[in-house]
């Protein structure tokens, strides 16, 4: 690592803004200048702004993938409609997990046991329901918007 | 005399050139401002349609918006599924609150104040899983797609592997850091623009950004070490 011969260290907060402000060019002439004479006398100034530069100029190279188009057709809109979403699922699942148990072990269940548990799966595909209702009321024209899309 | 005439010509043929140049990019940066007046006014456009109850003029407002809506998300965030989940509710929001919005306004920061919203009731809600390792998903090589600078592969894999190293860092900064270091340094927004967006003086955005940057230096040099990469930066 390159040493500093300027005694200042970029973290001292007087030189806050002349650092941040060379990399993005807000510098007055005079405080460029002397920036400028700063990084050509000091090896560990230079270096520092070098790797900030690099560091901004990779950031702005970066793109990101969008998501598919499709992925974004069937996706719960709103926290409401993601709750009732998992919750919806997460029933959904249990109400397999019981009709396996039912299945295997019909006799040591008592029917009280079994409305209740009846009950929770119907609330789980309700939930399931009503999560796909809301999003379809706050986005009636999702045939348009997919058209729009391809 | 004979002998100077070619080395005349040349000149002049030079000074011409550059004039010529002067003239096109003067032209270029014509035809780039036009574009950007004639796209704003189409947005305004829309925005005015779309307040006025067209569903087609609402539904092309929000397609235009979800792609930078996202990446905003996504960069803040640092996690697809939750940027996604953010980029649905401030669609909806933005649909929502048209009718406070002046359509002469750009749409842009807005926008981008509706996300910034959506992530902070996100983050309250709960606390968001959060991108802190090279197979966390959103960055993964595969997601991560790279504008491609070098010529040859070696330098692609290179600026590929840095720019990675970049992002994954921004995970591991605080919060208010890593909110500066995306509006100046990936959404390239002014001094003046992030210091509107989060309603706090000139002043506050530079040290918060210089003291963002040298955290950021600090962590990519980590990683950088970790990985054995010491020379990259
Ligand atoms: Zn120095």
């Amino acid at each position: 690592m390159a040493e500093h011969s300027c005694g200042l260290e970029p973290s001292e907060a007087e030189n806050e803004e002349l650092f941040s402000g060379l990399i993005d060019g807000v510098l007055t002439q005079a405080d460029a200048q002397r920036m400028r004479l700063r990084l050509e006398s000091c090896q560990g100034c230079g270096a520092f702004v070098e790797e900030l530069r690099t560091i901004r100029a990779n950031a702005q190279a970066t793109s990101f993938k969008t998501p598919e188009a499709d992925s974004w057709d069937e996706r719960p809109i709103g926290a409401a409609s993601r709750f009732l979403r998992t919750f919806g699922w997460l029933l959904v699942g249990l109400w397999l997990v019981i009709n396996v148990v039912l299945v295997v072990r019909m006799d040591e269940i008592s029917t009280t046991a079994l409305r209740v548990l009846l009950g929770l799966s119907f609330a789980g595909w309700a939930a399931l329901l009503l999560s796909v209702l809301i999003d379809r009321l706050k986005n009636p024209s999702d045939e348009r918007y997919r058209r729009v899309v391809r | 005399m004979l002998t100077i005439l070619p080395f005349i010509l040349s000149i002049s043929a030079h000074v011409t050139t550059t004039i010529e140049k002067g003239l096109n990019s003067g032209s270029i940066d014509r035809t780039i401002n036009d574009k950007e007046t004639e796209a704003r006014a189409r947005t305004a456009e829309l925005v005015r349609a779309a307040k006025s109850g067209s569903e087609q003029a609402r539904n092309d407002l929000a397609q235009q918006i979800r792609d930078p809506a996202f990446y905003f998300a996504l960069q803040l965030l640092g996690n697809r599924e939750d940027a996604m989940d953010v980029t649905q509710d401030s669609l909806m929001r933005f649909l929502g609150s048209l009718d406070r919005f002046e359509e002469a306004r750009p749409v842009l920061p807005w926008v981008r104040r509706i996300v910034r919203n959506s992530v902070i009731d996100l983050q309250r809600r709960k606390s968001v899983r959060r991108a802190n390792s090279l197979d966390s998903d959103g960055y993964e090589g595969e997601s991560l797609e790279v504008i491609d600078l070098g010529s040859d592969s070696s330098d692609r894999a290179v600026n590929h592997e840095r720019r990675k190293i970049v992002w994954n860092s921004l995970a591991d900064l605080p919060e208010s850091q890593r909110e500066i270091v995306v509006l100046r340094e990936y959404q390239d927004l002014s001094y003046q623009e992030i210091a509107a967006l989060l309603e706090v003086p000139i002043g506050t955005v530079m040290s918060r950004l210089h003291r963002a940057r040298i955290e950021l230096r600090a962590k990519v040099l980590n990683r950088l070490e970790e990985n054995e990469l010491e020379g990259l930066l």
